[in-house]
């Protein structure tokens, strides 16, 4: 999903011929560190998303942050999540009380009652956020 | 126990998933080029579309009733297609895939331990909520049988998209009402030939002896009766054969006259050949071109010219097959005549590994040629530039149209979907 470059050498990997000394650190060669395994789950139910306002900026979603969701995790209390409102995506703070609710995560704090909505649908669980700087 | 899995208007589905908007809207999917029908959504074949129909005949009807369409996005649909795929390969690792939208699973070694219900209705369940796309399931002893169950299970909305034929009278009964035609591996004709030695259902077919009849009946039909009576016979093998030729053909946008446009298009097309021959780790000794007028244009002259050539080596070397591709092409063309098609067939393989130049290993120059391929297959993988060659030109005013296609939502970072 995320591209980690392929085809960038790890020279200690290979057998390459050293002109001087063979490299002392050959012996503990491991792979770099994989942002997609740190990521990512399970890669065939994962997506990606834009997220564009600041209605969750105390999640610490930012304006523009990537969002990975995995649909396939049920949704728990207090999750983060990406639901189709009425013909939209809407990434909200999911609360599972007496009342269903979905929570604009920031000052404002306007909350949507699931149930006054005619058309909902949970997509997915988001996993993490990506803030780029 | 075979599982046919099936996913339900595949492309039209795979449009939806990023567009709640479109939730319960009419969607259709064209063809290259925009040209005709080739997917429809529950609400669009509810419409009245039909498969193949050319999108003119019934553009502005459709468009004013509401309904909405795309381009192909073959980005997306072979993404979404490979999730599918994984997913069930979870439940199910002995699986052979059929097609970009449909999955034979073989439960051979888990029917025991399992519901077949549960089964089907979990593996239905997971795709439409981690992907988003409907699938229809059909389970039989069979390939053949399963394909009908499919069928069955995508046509009767009784059955929830899963139907399971199981014990002998069960499946008896459901053959009866299924004519041949419907049958994997029979087609109209054969349906007719059928028809006058008597055999009008699927049932008769299955009780029906080949040997007996003093008819020329072939090995396929016979293979198929048997997997009729639930001896199962079509492994993967017969499936999933390595690729014996590579054809690369696209119709163009518009109607074609200059032989420098043809040019650029079949020197194009034998590019995208020679890096797919690559990739199967393949050498050809054979590279077909054709050029074509629209055979559906009844005002143009229609024709229809290919020719090939034998390669005294084999290769996979671009240059080689585009130069030999526009060989072809200064052969074929015939000025006066407007082209609507063109494209190149590679056929005739040797594996890479198969075939030495000499005693001695590779020449220079094929070693030569290979490096350079590397070179330019990488480039163009990692999509750091286009790496190609002069004469398969920078215009490209003969590419298709795409016009409608929706965003790669899967694939590029800069197309992902917006959410508030």
């Amino acid at each position: 999903m995320i591209p980690v470059k392929k085809g960038e050498d790890n020279f200690l990997h290979k057998k390459q011929k050293h002109s001087g000394f063979p490299s002392p650190a050959g012996d503990y060669v491991e792979n770099p560190i994989n942002m997609n395994e740190l990521l990512i789950q399970r890669s065939s139910s994962t997506f990606l998303m834009r997220f564009k306002g600041n209605d969750m900026l105390l999640s610490g979603i930012k304006h523009n942050a990537i969002l990975v969701i995995d649909r396939s995790l049920k949704a728990k209390n207090g999750d983060i999540i990406v639901a189709c409102v009425e013909g939209e995506f809407l990434c909200r703070e999911i609360m599972i009380t007496e009342k269903k609710l979905l929570v604009t995560n920031c000052h404002k704090n306007r909350s949507i009652d699931i149930e006054q909505v005619l058309d909902f649908e949970i997509l997915g669980v988001v996993t993490s956020s990506i803030n780029m700087y | 126990m075979f599982a046919l899995v099936d996913c339900n208007s595949f492309y039209a589905s795979c449009e939806k998933i990023f567009r709640p908007d479109l939730k319960n809207k009419p969607v259709v999917v064209l063809s290259n080029n925009d040209g005709c029908v080739i997917a429809r959504s529950p609400e669009a074949k509810k419409m009245g579309l039909i498969m193949g129909q050319p999108w003119h005949e019934v553009k502005s009807n459709y468009l004013n009733n509401g309904g909405v369409v795309f381009s192909s996005n073959y980005e997306l649909y072979a993404d979404i297609s490979n999730r599918v795929m994984n997913i069930l390969m979870e439940s199910c690792p002995e699986i052979d895939i059929y097609s970009i939208d449909e999955a034979f699973l073989n439960l051979k070694s888990y029917e025991k331990n399992i519901d077949l219900v549960r089964f089907a209705f979990d593996c239905k369940r997971r795709l439409r909520e981690w992907i988003g796309i409907p699938v229809s399931i059909g389970i039989a002893p069979t390939k053949t049988l399963a394909k009908l169950a499919n069928k069955m299970a995508k046509d009767d909305s009784r059955f929830e998209g899963v139907v399971i034929l199981k014990d002998e009278n069960t499946i008896k009964h459901f053959l009866k009402n299924i004519n041949t035609e419907k049958i994997w591996g029979i087609g109209k004709r054969m349906e007719k030939n059928l028809k006058d030695i008597g055999i009008d259902n699927a049932l008769e077919l299955r009780n029906f002896n080949p040997r007996l009849s003093g008819n020329n009946f072939s090995v396929v039909l016979e293979r198929t009766i048997r997997e009729l009576r639930g001896q199962a016979c079509i492994g993967s093998e017969n499936m999933l054969e390595p690729k014996k030729q590579i054809m690369v053909s696209r119709s163009f946008g518009r109607s074609i006259r200059a032989k420098r446009v043809l040019r650029e298009a079949i020197s194009f097309h034998a590019g995208r050949a020679a890096e797919k021959l690559r990739f199967e780790n393949q050498k050809c000794r054979t590279v077909t071109a054709f050029i074509r007028s629209n055979p559906f244009n009844e005002k143009v002259r229609q024709i229809y010219a290919s020719k090939f050539i034998e390669l005294v080596h084999p290769t996979n070397d671009s240059r080689i097959i585009i130069k030999s591709a526009n060989q072809i092409l200064e052969n074929i063309y015939r000025e006066g005549y407007t082209y609507s098609k063109a494209g190149v067939l590679l056929s005739n393989f040797t594996d890479n590994f198969g075939y030495q130049m000499n005693l001695f290993g590779k020449s220079q120059d094929s070693i030569k040629s290979e490096n350079l391929m590397q070179v330019v297959d990488e480039i163009n993988l990692k999509e750091i530039s286009r790496a190609s060659f002069g004469i398969q030109g920078f215009r490209n005013t003969w590419r298709m149209k795409r016009e409608i296609k929706s965003k790669r939502y899967t694939t590029k970072i800069g197309e992902i979907p917006n959410t508030k």
